[in-house]
């Protein structure tokens, strides 16, 4: 009894429609939002300290009306608006700053409404307007979870809750972030604040499925993007690597830059380190999460699904891929009878970096390339892992070739993909038959061969190149 | 643990970022060349042009490397006209499939067989489509030099029989000359293509009913429009009631189109 009136006195129940907004919201009389709720459905709102919900008990976007305690609020709303509360005060133990007090619409606290999203969402942010100082906006909260698969109403509304919390507490600090920093940094602090509940465990391997991708590239369009989500892996390296304050430094110093990597580098530099350093590490920690690994990697790595590779085989042909920056690429082979695996990168290494994993009969081991070549000895029977590192910030993509297989195999590829020596086409013009052509009558010039030179050779690498992916 | 932050704004599509000029500078790749015409195809009225941003476009497009063989059929109507069903629905609301690369032909549309990452070296493709996105080949998007124009609102495809005055034919410039992408104002963020204005949305893709004329690298002109992403009988419910029931059967596009004078 001493809990509900404790309950009571701290919480506030209102009946009847909630205040008129200045925004739009979801109880706003024809609004033009994607969900809302339906007209002649009674809201009604319930706080808890700063947390305001709006909820209806009946229509399409009725909560469920369990009341155990008996105190006239849905336990569902009041479940809802702990859960905000816990996670705020969280976050604020963290260092984060608070969401900015809401002035736009709705109540004056941060205001949260339960709406039927259908299946195709549950949760959201929505900005109502920024100023210099960050934004303001409200969360919309799924109104059941009937259908979703959560393992309990509790943990749909701790996940959510914390989730969407974050993204109010990011609005803050700048107005635009960025899908994958948005979702990635969300997904992260909801591990921060509650590691049982899974939610990032069952994120990770949206990124992991996608290790080509740059890391601060964002999907243009309405998709899912579970690489985003996943992308809290990195998060968690850093986390893991150099401790929390450096994301929580990461989302003071974003400041809504197009992409958070420069930001990045500066945070990291006052680390005594850099992205590029970083990133080759981070990538190591992936190739080995989901096994035993090398010694290093994540704390929970073995328990991680594994990151998805190329699989291809011996001997490895790889002509001119798109090395992206902030990213990397994975190869799977067997090492079949092979005693020595030899791996080499081509062309422009601009700042490339390879290594290998070797798994073979329980051991796993590392070696890394020296000039961008490479030897795995005792690779017999073994599966090898080859991994191409672009660590750069930015840029465009790297294109560097890659051979791999026994020696004999990779001399072969590296005189097949070397490019051809170039020397002057036409025919020298002597020097005594007079010429009204000053740029030598259709030679080539002497610094190199003619455009049409080149559009030739371009033409032959890129068939070659697609025998090699189909 | 699904969760989706596409809440969409309602706003006008822009056309600002259609620009006319073909982007290109900062090609990334002087090495790459462009797959010939078939002995068959029409000659091209242009020189192919290398696309710019191709590595902003990879990612930021979700472009696949392997071809989707899905589905294209086009029936013969009356009067010269097709009407051509793509199976667009590239795996998914999240793809995971090349976009559908297309060619018009008198005997129809017709599928090309080029992976979205070979597209930018193929002159072969005048069209590509995946979910709401339809792409043409020029600018941004590929080295041949397809336009296409909006007509006046309220133009009927079936009376078009030459093209009309006026019109301002676009290039892809779904990427500026800097590579920063540019979105087509809808507020879910899906590139600003020359022919974006074929849908709207509010709470489902609605079809707008605007008819185009398409010019082809070897100087041809199409009329086209797009009829449906939804299967017929859906996306009449969404274009009229602005819902649409599940399952929806979007990404089926169903474009009407002929040849013009």
């Amino acid at each position: 009894m001493a809990n509900v009136l404790a309950v009571i006195a701290l919480l506030s129940l209102t009946l009847g429609h909630s205040s008129a907004s200045a925004q739009p919201r979801p109880d706003t009389p024809d609004a033009e939002l994607l969900f809302t709720f339906e007209p002649g459905e009674l809201v009604e709102t319930f706080s808890a300290g700063p947390i305001t919900a709006h909820f209806t008990r009946a229509g399409s976007n009725a909560v469920p009306n369990t009341d155990a305690d008996d105190n006239g609020v849905p336990d569902f709303v009041e479940e809802v608006a702990s859960q905000y509360v816990e996670a705020l005060a969280f976050y604020e133990s963290e260092g984060f700053a608070a969401p900015l007090a809401d002035s736009a619409g709705g109540d004056a606290g941060l205001d949260v409404y339960l709406l039927d999203l259908f299946g195709s969402a549950d949760g959201s942010y929505q900005r109502d307007d920024c100023d210099t100082s960050g934004c303001r906006g409200y969360m919309v909260h799924e109104n059941d979870f009937v259908g979703y698969g959560y393992p309990s109403l509790r943990v749909a509304n701790r996940i959510v809750a914390s989730h969407e919390l974050f993204h109010a507490i990011q609005a803050a600090y700048a107005p635009t972030l960025g899908s994958v920093f948005s979702e990635g940094t969300a997904t992260w602090a909801t591990e921060r604040f509650d590691g049982s509940l899974r939610d990032f465990d069952s994120a990770i391997g949206g990124y992991l499925a996608d290790p080509e991708r740059p890391l601060d590239s964002d999907v243009a369009g309405a998709v899912l993007d579970r690489f985003a989500y996943g992308s809290a892996l990195f998060f968690r390296f850093l986390e893991e690597r150099f401790g929390a304050h450096v994301v929580h430094s990461l989302v003071e110093a974003h400041g809504g830059d197009a992409s958070f990597l420069g930001p990045l580098e500066s945070v990291l530099a006052a680390e005594g380190t850099s992205f590029a350093e970083a990133w080759v590490e981070h990538v190591r920690w992936n190739l080995w999460a989901g096994s035993d690994g090398d010694g290093d990697g994540y704390a929970e790595g073995p328990s991680y699904p594994r990151v998805t590779p190329r699989e291809v085989s011996l001997p490895l042909v790889e002509e001119r891929p798109r090395h992206f920056h902030a990213a990397a690429r994975y190869y799977r082979v067997d090492a079949g009878p092979r005693e020595t695996i030899v791996a080499e990168l081509l062309g422009e290494l601009e700042g490339l970096v390879l290594f290998a994993g070797l798994e073979h009969e329980g051991e796993q081991r590392t070696v890394d390339a020296v000039e961008g070549r490479l030897e795995l000895v005792d690779a017999a029977g073994a599966t090898v892992w080859l991994v191409v590192v672009n660590p750069a910030l930015e840029g465009p993509s790297a294109r560097a070739s890659i051979c791999a297989g026994d020696a004999a195999e990779v001399a072969t590829c590296r005189d097949a993909l070397s490019p051809p020596e170039l020397v002057d086409a036409g025919v020298p013009v002597d020097a005594s038959v007079p010429t009204d052509d000053p740029s030598g009558g259709g030679c080539g010039a002497a610094g190199g061969p003619p455009s049409g030179a080149w559009f030739a050779i371009g033409w032959g690498l890129v068939a070659t190149r697609r025998r090699a992916r189909r | 643990m699904t969760r989706r932050f596409c809440l969409p704004l309602l706003c006008a599509v822009l056309w600002s970022g259609c620009g006319d000029d073909d982007s290109t500078d900062s090609s990334d790749d002087v090495a790459d060349a462009f797959v010939p015409l078939d002995e068959g195809a029409p000659p091209m009225a242009c020189d192919p042009v290398p696309p710019s941003c191709v590595d902003e476009q990879i990612p930021q497009l979700d472009l696949k490397e392997t071809v989707n063989a899905a589905a294209v059929s086009t029936e013969p109507l009356d009067d010269g006209l097709f009407r051509t069903t793509i199976d667009a629905t590239g795996g998914g609301l999240t793809p995971t499939e090349s976009y559908v690369y297309l060619r018009f032909t008198d005997a129809g549309l017709e599928p090309v067989a080029v992976s979205d990452q070979d597209a930018f070296e193929s002159t072969e493709w005048d069209l590509a489509a995946r979910r709401f996105v339809i792409r043409l080949n020029s600018g941004v998007a590929g080295p041949s030099c397809v336009t296409g124009a909006r007509t006046a609102g309220g133009t009927e495809l079936e009376t078009l029989t030459v093209e009309p005055d006026g019109l301002t034919h676009r290039t892809e410039a779904y990427f500026q000359p800097d590579c920063s992408f540019v979105s087509d104002g809808s507020g879910i963020g899906s590139p600003a293509t020359a022919l974006s204005s074929f849908w709207s949305y509010t709470s489902c893709v609605q079809m707008t009913g605007n008819v185009y004329v398409l010019t082809l690298a070897d100087g041809r002109k199409v009329k086209l429009e797009v009829e449906t992403y939804y299967t017929p009988e859906n996306q009449e419910a969404c274009d009229t009631t602005g819902s649409v029931p599940s399952p929806s059967g979007s990404g089926n596009l169903q474009l009407l189109w002929g040849w013009l004078d």
